[in-house]
């Protein structure tokens, strides 16, 4: 009987681990085409997104963009990226606005005003669903190649 | 009239969001925001001859129910015009003169003169230990409150002057230096022991500095800080050094000038360590605070230890913190034998206990993220130490006795920030 729930527990840990798996593989980070940057290191985006740096690798101020509500893609960007959980990043941000040290990243609502906001925009920065990438941004971060 | 005091601050709590947050902006030209962080808090603590305080800046602690201890509201203004920015926030929190009126928590110019550094000049918090800076943003913290051994006897919440920082980008880390001056005038709350309260200006002029590292799962910091006081301790100018000066008594002038903090420097010396992998969370926090100067003020070593592992919403947490004298408090009293020098010298006496003391505290809770932006957190604090009389981490009630230095303190909250 123990034994059968161990199995059960390992295997329901590994499908859902499978399921966080395929979402975290779905995600890309997009940049302005003349951004000046073809790749970003994970550092890189762990420092833009966690408002240590401002400036892209090329030296453009950065725009980092977030997703406005908390969605399962922006659940799976940061678990991805720094193991932390949404409501661990948003504190994150209420300690360094309230000290007045940054204030977050912009904000967007959706794929549609993401895109248009990193090409018109020479220092923006998002993630996406890699499916939603059009002709308009340039890929600088896969997840799936990281995992890999 | 309590209950239209309470009901007045629970009202302000809940519509603060909808009333006061809000975005302008002009492009990449200039954003102008409001915004702001709030805790409803209820206390019950068991011990009915002290009040259980939260920071020694409280002159009035919880004994049996109080919603006075944790609850705090404020509002934050930022204006952002090209590489300028301007930032002011005001907190309401309970005072030692029993009313919520706001106090001005920051307000200053911030700029970024080269890339990397940050210059700010006007009124900063104060970043003296880990967490002394974020203490009344209780969404910003896993516990219901920073841990009262280690950060409640930092006196002050803010300071006048400015810091500059520069941040250094390794290849798999990352460091911070910060260096910082300026003055604390905030008006300091002496703990009760009657219900009236004096305040003193300390006028202290602070410098300090501090590394912090990031690198992977770990985060450190580094810091010392160094304070001279500007000026004495109301009571003391008062009551005692008249009569000191007075007596014809060569010890006295000594006594006089061993009591005095005017023109003495203290020190403050602070190490932190933090390891997060993913849903676990260690954080231990050490500081020493010692005076050469100050004969009256035994140096103490404090620190904390916390503990939680993440479940989906629900964060369950322990949590120990301390503080321990390290070393004496000798003072050279007067000659016994009249009234005055034996009350003098019993003045004495208390205050070596009370700058001695010690105390720790066990904690348990849970953090529950049931919104977003919004938490609930449940905590059974178990202080225990050096008698309520005489500790600055107690105010004392009743003329509470040595042994009255026990409770068990029930808390929950709520957390907001818009």
């Amino acid at each position: 009987m123990k034994i059968k729930a161990v199995l059960l527990s390992s295997l329901l840990l590994i499908m859902l681990s499978a399921a966080s798996q395929a979402n975290n593989d779905k995600l890309v980070v997009v940049a302005h085409r003349d951004s000046g940057i073809k790749q970003l290191q994970r550092n890189d985006l762990v420092n833009l997104y966690l408002g240590r740096t401002k400036k892209l690798p090329s030296g453009i101020t950065a725009v980092p963009i977030d997703a406005s509500a908390d969605s399962e893609q922006k659940k799976a960007f940061y678990e991805q990226l720094v193991h932390k959980s949404l409501p661990e990043i948003q504190a994150y941000w209420a300690r360094l606005l309230f000290t007045g040290q940054a204030t977050p990243p912009m904000q967007a609502d959706n794929a549609a005003q993401v895109l248009e906001l990193v090409s018109h925009n020479q220092g923006a920065i998002a993630y996406i669903d890699r499916s939603q990438v059009n002709s308009s941004v340039i890929v600088v971060y896969d997840f799936k190649a990281d995992s890999q | 009239m309590l209950i239209k005091k309470y009901l007045s601050i629970l009202v302000l709590l809940l519509i603060s969001p909808v009333l006061f947050a809000f975005e302008v902006g002009h492009g990449d030209d200039w954003k102008w925001t409001v915004s702001g962080f709030g805790t409803l808090g209820a206390v019950y603590s068991t011990n009915k001859n002290a009040g259980y305080l939260r920071d020694a800046t409280q002159a009035h602690g919880a004994s049996g129910f109080s919603i006075d201890t944790d609850t705090r509201l404020g509002l934050q203004t930022n204006f952002k015009w090209q590489e300028l920015e301007l930032v002011a926030q005001a907190v309401s929190r309970h005072r030692a003169d029993n009313t919520y009126t706001p106090e001005l928590m920051m307000a200053f110019a911030k700029i970024d003169p080269i890339d990397n550094m940050t210059l700010r000049g006007g009124r900063l918090l104060l970043d003296v230990f880990t967490l002394s800076d974020s203490r009344n943003i209780g969404y910003s913290y896993l516990t219901i409150r920073p841990p009262v051994e280690y950060l409640g006897w930092v006196y002050a919440n803010y300071f006048d002057g400015g810091d500059l920082s520069y941040r250094l980008p390794l290849d798999d880390s990352f460091l911070t230096f910060k260096g910082y001056t300026g003055y604390i005038r905030e008006p300091i709350s002496m703990a009760g022991h009657s219900d009236s309260y004096e305040k003193w200006r300390m006028a202290s002029l602070l410098y300090g500095f501090q590394i912090d590292g990031q690198w992977e799962d770990w985060k450190a910091r580094i810091g010392f800080v160094e304070v001279k006081f500007g000026e004495n301790n109301p009571v003391y100018n008062r009551y005692v050094e008249p009569v000191l000066r007075a007596l014809p008594i060569p010890q006295a002038l000594n006594v006089a000038n061993e009591l005095t903090f005017k023109d003495k420097w203290v020190q403050y010396y602070n190490a932190s360590l933090s390891w997060s992998p993913s849903a676990f969370n260690a954080d231990l926090g050490l500081s020493v605070v010692a005076s050469r100067q100050l004969a009256i003020f035994a140096p103490h070593f404090s620190g904390f230890l916390s503990l939680s592992y993440r479940i989906d919403d629900v964060t369950p947490f322990f949590s120990f913190s301390w503080t321990t004298p390290i070393g004496g408090n000798q003072i050279n009293k007067l000659p016994a034998g009249t009234v005055v020098t034996d009350a003098i010298n019993s003045g004495i006496t208390d205050a070596q206990q009370f700058y001695g003391f010690n105390r720790h505290t066990f904690s348990l809770g849970l953090r529950y993220d049931f919104a977003k932006n919004v938490d609930a957190k449940f905590q059974i604090d178990f202080p225990s130490g050096s008698g309520a009389k005489n500790n600055p981490l107690w105010e004392n009630r009743n003329n509470a006795s040595q042994s009255n230095s026990e409770s068990v303190v029930f808390g929950a909250t709520l957390d907001f920030v818009f």
